[in-house]
């Protein structure tokens, strides 16, 4: 392993432990980390940014002008790099308070854009058929005579149903009502089966680094790093820093 | 204050204990018997269906935050894409994602961070890394279009119609298969009704854990198969036979949760005992006036 390397994976372990540092409480190792990763995170976001579009749209329309500039060839450097570039530019009327509403239409045509194609796909796949299927699934199971698939799919329709009364708040007592408690079951049942993804996700990043750790570094480093963390923090709660 | 002091220290000593809970598994290397659940199944058998050179376009939706589940997940399904001798499209529609892409290839390739990766035989032919689209869902339309049209140049700075990889391949309807790696917006969902809809082409996806329960819905119709957090990437990576982070770290997440399980038993049981207290004391005052 090159020393760049070995550079590398020691700040990446250093990094994560004074981030998690923070159960312990909040210190001035902690916040420097977190402004580290935030200005990091922002810097690769606009380099690359910037790489982007001198590759995708400086230098081939620089490669355009100079191959000769035709009828043809203005339309096509006009309608594919100069309008968009120009739209792009306009958005930084954002931080002008006088001319604020200039960043409007650029934003006004992403928004419009966005939305239409969001809209036609996201009502197909998210809401006609989704439907549709909560129903169908109910039906053939039933005249294929498939008993387990029809009560998996009962299941779903009493949770779908019930969940939807639960929300339908112009009746206060009655069938509705009733039925909604059922789609609170539902829910319940939903947010717990979400809550237990979630702990597994948040304890899988833990994993991810403790494994990282094991694996590039030997682990008397890295309880050498520990040492020096819990040594930083002991000097910071008897400085007083910090508030939990 | 000496109650506040008191929940001050317990939080500490849980996150200790959680933190040994997960140290200590994964030092011993230890390892566990796992059924492969049929969102993971799917998704391997629609691509153990593919013939050689048919196209598939990873879409690597996921940054830093998430890496720890979904990089194992990445490099199980191109594994297996490269074992089924798939024509591999990389993509990413989070700037992010992009050194994931580069990442996924050096560890399936065995390349050190050195290696140029558009250097290997396999590069233009077998697979490519398109890099960055961006645009978020108008970048997923755009490449439903014109596939290999939709930029001049790879990651590399390569020009893309020298490649033979783009060969006979002109829309997503020559894409047989879409797996999405996604944690956020845009990704899986939008790629489902940008792509996987309008031309009727097979999706499966990883998904971090948080997010797997709003995916289900989609199971089997949608999506062919969907992966969920780390346990999806153990399982595939049984299934292909790849020992990597997901297995490792099962062991690790078992003994956590049923660490929390009993951390919650505990709370329950100090939260019922507190309200009996507190009840006889409100009984024993009003007895008493």
């Amino acid at each position: 392993m090159s020393l760049v390397e070995t550079l590398a994976i020691a700040m990446a372990m250093t990094f994560t432990l004074v981030i998690y540092s923070f159960l312990w409480r909040e210190n001035r190792a902690y916040r420097l980390a977190e402004h580290i990763f935030i200005g990091s995170g922002v810097g690769f976001g606009i380099m690359f940014a910037i790489e982007y579009v001198y590759t995708n749209a400086i230098k081939p329309m620089g490669e355009t002008i100079a191959a000769g500039l035709t009828l043809y060839n203005t339309g096509y450097l006009f309608g594919k790099y100069i309008l968009p570039m120009f739209l792009g530019v306009l958005l930084y009327f954002f931080f002008s308070r006088r001319y604020l509403w200039i960043y409007r239409i650029p934003m006004a045509i992403f928004v419009g854009i966005g939305l239409g194609l969001a809209m036609s796909g996201a009502a197909q796949t998210q809401l006609v058929k989704q439907i549709l299927d909560t129903m169908l699934d109910l039906i053939y199971p039933l005249i294929e005579g498939n008993w387990i698939e029809f009560i998996n799919a009962l299941i779903i329709f009493i949770g779908v149903t019930g969940t939807l009364a639960y929300f339908f708040f112009t009746t206060e007592r009655g069938s509705v009502r009733t039925w909604g408690v059922i789609g609170r079951w539902t829910m319940m049942v939903a947010f717990g089966a979400a809550f237990g993804y979630t702990v597994m996700a948040r304890v899988s990043l833990l994993i991810g680094r403790v494994h990282d750790m094991i694996v590039n570094w030997k682990i008397t480093s890295t309880l050498f790093i520990i040492g020096v963390i819990l040594a930083i923090l002991s000097y910071s709660l008897f400085k007083g820093e910090g508030k939990t | 204050m000496a109650a506040e002091i008191q929940i001050e220290w317990s939080r500490r000593i849980l996150y200790i204990l959680v933190f040994a809970a997960v140290i200590f598994p994964l030092v011993m290397g230890w390892e566990m018997s796992m059924k492969v659940s049929p969102h993971t199944k799917g998704l391997y058998d629609a691509i153990e269906k593919l013939e050689p050179g048919d196209v598939v376009i990873l879409s690597f939706d996921y940054d830093a935050s998430t890496y720890v589940e979904q990089f194992p997940q990445s490099v199980a399904i191109w594994e297996h894409l490269r074992r089924k001798d798939a024509r591999i499209i990389a993509v990413a529609f989070w700037l992010q994602g992009v050194p994931w892409i580069e990442n996924t290839i050096r560890e399936v390739y065995g390349l050190n961070k050195t290696e140029p990766v558009d250097e290997l035989p396999d590069y233009g032919k077998k697979f490519v890394n398109i890099g960055w689209i961006p645009g978020g869902e108008v970048g997923m339309a755009r490449l439903g279009e014109n596939v290999a049209g939709i930029k001049e140049q790879d990651n590399y700075g390569n020009m893309l119609k020298d490649m033979p990889i783009f060969e006979g391949v002109k829309d997503a309807h020559d894409v047989k298969l879409i797996v999405s790696f996604s944690s956020g917006t845009p990704g899986a969902e939008e790629l489902l009704r940008q792509i996987g809809v309008p031309y009727n082409v097979t999706m499966g996806t990883a998904v971090t854990a948080v997010s797997a329960p709003g995916f289900y819905p989609y199971y089997p119709k949608y999506f062919v198969g969907i992966l969920g957090g780390l346990r999806g990437a153990a399982e595939y990576e049984l299934l292909v036979e790849r020992k990597g982070l997901g297995m490792a770290g099962m062991v690790a997440q078992s003994f956590v949760h049923g660490l929390i399980i009993i951390f919650i038993v505990i709370g329950n049981i100090q939260y019922l005992l507190e309200r009996r207290r507190q009840e006889e004391e409100r009984r024993r005052e009003s007895g008493g006036a």
